[in-house]
């Protein structure tokens, strides 16, 4: 039997109530209430901000990323699917999204650049958080940090490579110099111990 | 039937991911809009799962005139369309509380077709953009399918250009009698191409795992799946083929293996063929 830590268990209940309120703004989004966009906004911005900063390198373009993503919210709020996740979940995948793509453009139009792993922009940071940072969710970063603390080195690297850099699983046996059915193995398994901070693992199908 | 759908199942984190080419993006999103409980829980969960990643980042200040350019933009936006709102109101209630002249009525006609215009272009503008991402983002998934044959072709010449090459044949077993392989070897530089062809399709859960049998003793030489028709004749380069004379080996083989492979061989045999066969 799986047993839930009691501070886990406290975490997911506040996790669940926040998703509710997320809920509830995204609706009145829909409703056209700019209020609700600019508390989403408070929410969040810092995180996405952070994420696309660390995926696309320069302020200027993260700072393009996250206005339109907020501009995608405010103006196509209608194609969230409450079925395939969060708002909070929702978010950070435009946020990605946008700003991987600006990466591959990018990286198109500088064929000739090889991509080495020990490129800076590439390389894992630091896993550590600074706990005086702003950012909404901080409590639950602990248990995320520790959850990431149990992907051994590879696992870490591959899912980098995979949701920073934007690589397909072919590019990164190629990078890794592994089997790509090496690398399919790894990528589920890093994700399956992320998912284990989602659901318990006594919840599995 | 459930192998089918463990198929659609492992779509779901390439899916996620935006790694699905184009034709199998179509034909994922399809089988979603059915409405299988299934699929849509396992990519919530995935998305759920990824959203955590950015949470261990070091958080970076937002510079705070974002803010304000977003709601900018969103106000701007919404005045015009609570203008345009106002102005049909006006014209269809058709009872201004106080009477104007002709020419009144007339500018606030064009303003509201204009308005309504420009409204309509940036929408249509939207929607070319979006159309003009997803054909860019489709035609690099496929430049990247066109490299990866590149360069699956390049190593293959690579090693037909040596002066001397070896070649084993390989033959299908009882899971699979119409299978077939080809090791073609480089023996001086110890690089070898793995040709296969009529492997059935690998389930969601497993791969198939090349052996290099030496003094009795399975080596693993490398893992590779057969996902669709398009794979079903590939090549692969053979990993760690570390002998310089065919004399040395005395089989090689192919299993169906726990995904990414395994240490010894432990599942079902498809493929066999011997130096001294040949």
């Amino acid at each position: 039997m799986w047993l839930v830590p009691f501070s886990v268990l406290a975490l997911w209940l506040e996790q669940a109530e926040r998703n509710k309120e997320d809920l509830a703004l995204i609706e009145r989004v829909q409703r056209r209430d700019e209020h609700a966009l600019a508390k989403l906004y408070d929410r969040y911005a810092q995180l996405l901000y952070t994420l696309a900063l660390r995926i696309v390198s320069t302020s200027e373009e993260a700072e393009d990323v996250l206005q339109d993503v907020f501009l995608q919210i405010w103006n196509r709020s209608n194609t969230y699917l409450k079925e395939r996740g969060t708002v909070y979940s929702w978010v950070v995948t435009l946020t990605r999204n946008k700003a991987i793509d600006r990466v591959r453009s990018k990286r198109y139009k500088q064929q000739s650049k090889e991509v080495k792993l020990d490129d800076a922009a590439y390389v894992a940071e630091s896993q550590t958080t600074n706990p005086h940072q702003a950012v909404l969710l901080r409590e639950y970063q602990e248990i995320v940090t520790a959850a990431q603390k149990r992907l051994s080195n590879v696992e870490t690297k591959i899912l980098d490579l995979s949701y920073y850099g934007g690589y397909s699983q072919t590019e990164i046996a190629k990078m890794l110099k592994m089997p790509l059915g090496t690398v399919k193995t790894k990528m589920r398994q890093a994700i399956l111990k992320l998912r284990q901070v989602v659901r318990p693992s006594g919840t599995e199908r | 039937m459930k192998s089918e759908h463990n198929r659609y199942l492992g779509l779901c984190l390439p899916y996620a991911l935006g790694k699905l080419s184009p034709r199998h993006r179509r034909f994922f999103e399809k089988h979603l809009s059915t409405g299988c409980d299934e699929c849509n829980k396992e990519l919530a969960e995935i998305y759920e799962a990824m959203s955590l990643i950015p949470l261990t980042l070091p958080a970076k200040p937002v510079p705070p005139h974002i803010r304000h350019k977003v709601m900018a933009a969103i106000q701007t936006g919404a005045r015009a369309g609570k203008q345009v709102e106002q102005q049909t109101q006006k014209l269809v209630s058709g009872a201004p509380a106080v009477q104007r002249p002709w020419y009144g009525y007339a500018v606030v006609l064009v303003s509201v077709v204009l308005l309504v215009s420009l409204a309509l272009y940036t929408n249509s503008l939207i929607n070319r953009i979006d159309s003009q991402e997803q054909l860019l983002a489709s035609q690099q998934q496929e430049l990247i399918a066109l490299r990866d044959d590149v360069q699956k072709k390049t190593e293959l010449l690579k090693v037909l250009q040596a002066p001397r090459i070896d070649m084993v044949i390989m033959n299908g077993l009882e899971p699979s009698p119409a299978g077939y392989g080809k090791i073609i070897w480089d023996p001086e530089k110890k690089v070898a191409i793995f040709q296969v062809a009529n492997l059935p399709q690998t389930p969601a859960d497993k791969d198939y795992q090349l052996w290099v049998i030496k003094n009795k003793q399975p080596m693993p030489a490398g893992v590779f799946s057969v996902r669709d028709e398009k794979e079903k004749e590939s090549f692969f380069k053979v990993l760690a083929l570390d002998v310089a004379s065919k004399r040395e080996i005395d089989a090689f083989a192919v299993t169906l293996e726990p995904k990414g492979g395994a240490p010894q061989p432990t599942g079902a045999m498809y493929l066999i063929g011997s130096p001294s066969a040949n």
